[in-house]
């Protein structure tokens, strides 16, 4: 234990002096070190040696969540406040508290700076709520940079926010969740200098009170709204430069954005019935907007344009007033329709465009683009993700698909997600030729009739270059059925229907491109060695078409 | 501008911070930084064969001179790679690693191992 010296067992290379450099190094540097380590790794560090005790006691980032002591059953079990222990050590939330304390105030002893608190705890009594005003208290009397608060509390009532915050000159970042910001009518006593940061997420603040906080921090760039609650409306200005704003109906805020120092707006309504409102003014410098279920209607769509000379990324999702856009903007490099359930057409004339992705459930669009070259595209198909069970896959429904990729020839990648039923009639399908496609992906859950009817759908419908065919523990029999289907045959028996031609015909050559441990290519035919494609989880495949 | 303290060093002889070795280590990484840069997957393998080539001990040189050289790129990769090299494993295996003799009381270890359970979740054999 003692020994002092060289111990030539631990070297794993010869001639090398074992003797411990890096405890050499100074503590600055180690600590930097700590910080890309998570909170439980740099705990353990201080069980290395006398010295890293020593570096670990000193390390000014402080993380005190309770969820390090608990043990919940499932991932998504959500705790319900009572305290589930994990450790013998740590019985009850009163122990991990006192813990805490301790380890905070053997910090403080050592008068240096704190330069980041979390604190993530349920608060249940009176004493632990006392205790978590004097952490935060503490924090601010050592200079706290970042503080991070998140309070779980009974359902009435929130965590009521030490007023002291509000003097913590070198507070760059303060993020707080389910907290309640009191009154402060005097704006001389908030005093936060260096406060670049804020987000506030499940907190009750009123109106005065939150313009009052953010027209008394001169260095403030970021905003982020989480459902706050207590606002009628909110007015965000300068030196405002990035926004996140979520709502919900039940909170009927207007947010109303203004000035040409705005660079990034997010804002999300929950997705429902209702649109949120946001009245954006004179943000001539805006970079990104990203709107969800936002009542943004066809007219101002088609003046963003100008209103929004530099703006390069739009995300537009869930905006269901839009019918007919027209997006006509030299600047925009990226753009994203996620299912805007009511747009049937639209003119894009952006010719500056890299990126273009257009989710949507069943209906695609009738668009028409106009961009650059060097335009990626894509198209998403989700029917029936998540809770949306009213979509069938059948015939019209392929047909319409195809009506839209043969108007939307920019469209080189589509992407189809289908977890409902499928009942596609063969004998409906006109003899128009397939689509050529760049890429075809496919997550597809297996349909009660079988994968037959799909799969022959979509091979009439497109010749897709490369196929990447998803396989989740639901449905591993997708794979299958395809690697079977596009298996090179020797012998061209197919199907004896002359009414449409048969795809298989016209597909020269398939070929896996990652197959195995070493992700080689294999074509795919009868010499495939099947048991070892199992072990392939997300199948990628290049197929050759007769043109 | 990263390169004034080269400068500087390559005017000063008698500099002992940084020798030879470390300094054609180092001042390459730059453009292999740029180059690279867009690519994680890369950066990960080169993060790879550092910890195979290079000996925790050198790895200590290396930080040394890239913070000397206020380089600050290199600085974090460095860093970075020894705390990956550490963060899933057990205290013996980083003691190894570190080539350091833990100069606790036996007691005294005892205590802390208690009080710092909760902490030893999710390690990696060693």
């Amino acid at each position: 234990m003692e020994l002092e010296g060289i111990d030539l067992s631990n070297n794993v290379n010869e001639g090398v002096d074992a003797k411990d450099r890096i405890s050499e190094l100074p503590e600055f540097i180690i600590h930097h070190i700590l910080s890309f380590l998570s909170t439980k790794a740099v705990v353990k560090t201080s069980l290395l040696s006398k010295r890293w005790n020593g570096f670990t006691s000193s390390y000014p980032v402080l993380d005190f969540n309770e969820d390090y002591f608990q043990e919940f059953p499932t991932h998504e079990y959500k705790p319900d406040q009572k305290f589930m222990p994990k450790y013998e050590e740590f019985q009850t939330r009163e122990k991990v508290m006192h813990f805490l304390n301790n380890s905070l105030l053997r910090f403080c002893e050592q008068k240096i700076c704190i330069d980041t608190l979390m604190l993530k705890v349920t608060l249940l009594n009176k004493k632990n709520t006392a205790l978590v005003n004097k952490w935060v208290q503490m924090a601010v009397e050592n200079r706290v940079k970042v503080l991070d608060v998140v309070v779980t509390k009974n359902k009435k009532t929130l965590y009521r926010l030490p007023e002291i915050v509000f003097s913590a000159k070198r507070l760059t970042v303060l993020k707080l969740v389910g907290c309640r910001l009191g009154h402060s009518n005097m704006k001389n006593t908030i005093t936060l200098y260096s406060l670049k940061k804020l987000s506030l997420g499940n907190v009750y603040v009123e109106e005065q009170m939150l313009q009052n906080l953010v027209s008394c921090c001169p260095s403030i760039e970021h905003l982020t709204l989480k459902y706050c609650v207590g606002l009628k409306k909110f007015h965000a200005h300068a030196p405002l430069k990035y926004l996140t704003i979520l709502s919900l109906p039940k909170l009927e805020t207007i947010y109303y954005i203004e000035g040409a120092s705005i660079r990034n707006l997010i804002y999300g309504y929950s997705i429902g019935e209702e649109l949120g409102e946001i009245k954006v003014n004179a943000c001539q410098n805006l970079r990104v907007l990203s709107l969800t279920g936002a009542s943004i209607t066809d007219q101002c769509l088609y003046d963003l344009g100008t209103k929004f000379p530099h703006l390069q990324t739009l995300n537009l999702s869930h905006c269901n007033m839009l019918e007919t856009v027209h997006i006509s903007s030299p600047s925009l490099n990226m753009l994203i329709l996620w299912v805007c359930k009511k747009i049937r057409e639209g003119e894009i004339d952006t010719p500056n465009l890299r990126n273009f992705k257009v989710y949507s459930y069943d209906k695609f669009p009738k668009l028409s683009l106009k961009s650059g070259g060097s335009c990626q595209t894509s198209a998403y198909c989700l029917t029936n993700s998540r809770l949306d069970y009213q979509y069938h896959l059948n015939t019209d429904w392929l047909l319409e698909l195809r009506e839209f990729l043969k108007n939307a020839i920019w469209a080189k990648t589509l992407s189809l997600d289908n977890k409902g039923q499928v009942a596609c009639n063969l004998e409906e399908f006109p003899p128009t030729p397939p689509y050529d496609l760049e890429f075809l992906r496919l997550n597809l859950f297996p349909p009660s009739t079988g994968y037959s009817d799909i799969v022959n759908g979509l091979f009439l419908t497109f010749h897709p270059k490369t196929l990447l065919v998803y396989s989740t523990k639901n449905n591993v029999s997708c794979k299958n059925f395809l690697c079977e289907c596009l298996m090179h045959k020797e012998d061209s028996g197919c199907c004896g229907s002359t009414h449409i031609k048969c795809w298989s015909r016209y597909l020269k050559n398939a070929i896996i491109e990652n197959f195995g441990e070493n992700k080689v290519e294999m074509p795919l035919n009868q010499d495939t060695p099947f048991d070892e494609l199992d072990k392939v989880k997300d199948v990628r495949l290049k197929l050759l078409w007769q043109s | 501008m990263k390169f004034c303290t080269v400068k500087q060093y390559f005017d000063d002889e008698n500099n002992n911070n940084v020798t030879n070795g470390i300094a054609t280590t180092v001042i390459p990484l730059p453009n292999k930084h740029l180059k690279i840069k867009a690519n994680n997957k890369e950066m990960e393998q080169y993060e790879q064969e550092l910890l195979r080539n290079v000996m925790p001990q050198e790895l200590t040189k290396l930080i040394l001179a890239a913070n000397y050289l206020n380089f600050k790129e290199a600085l974090d990769f460095f860093c970075r790679t020894v705390a990956n090299a550490i963060q899933n494993k057990s205290v013996d295996y980083v003691r190894k690693f570190f080539g350091l003799e833990s100069d606790f009381e036996p007691g005294e270890e005892e205590k802390l191992c208690k009080e710092f359970a909760w902490s030893f979740e999710g390690v990696d054999e060693d």
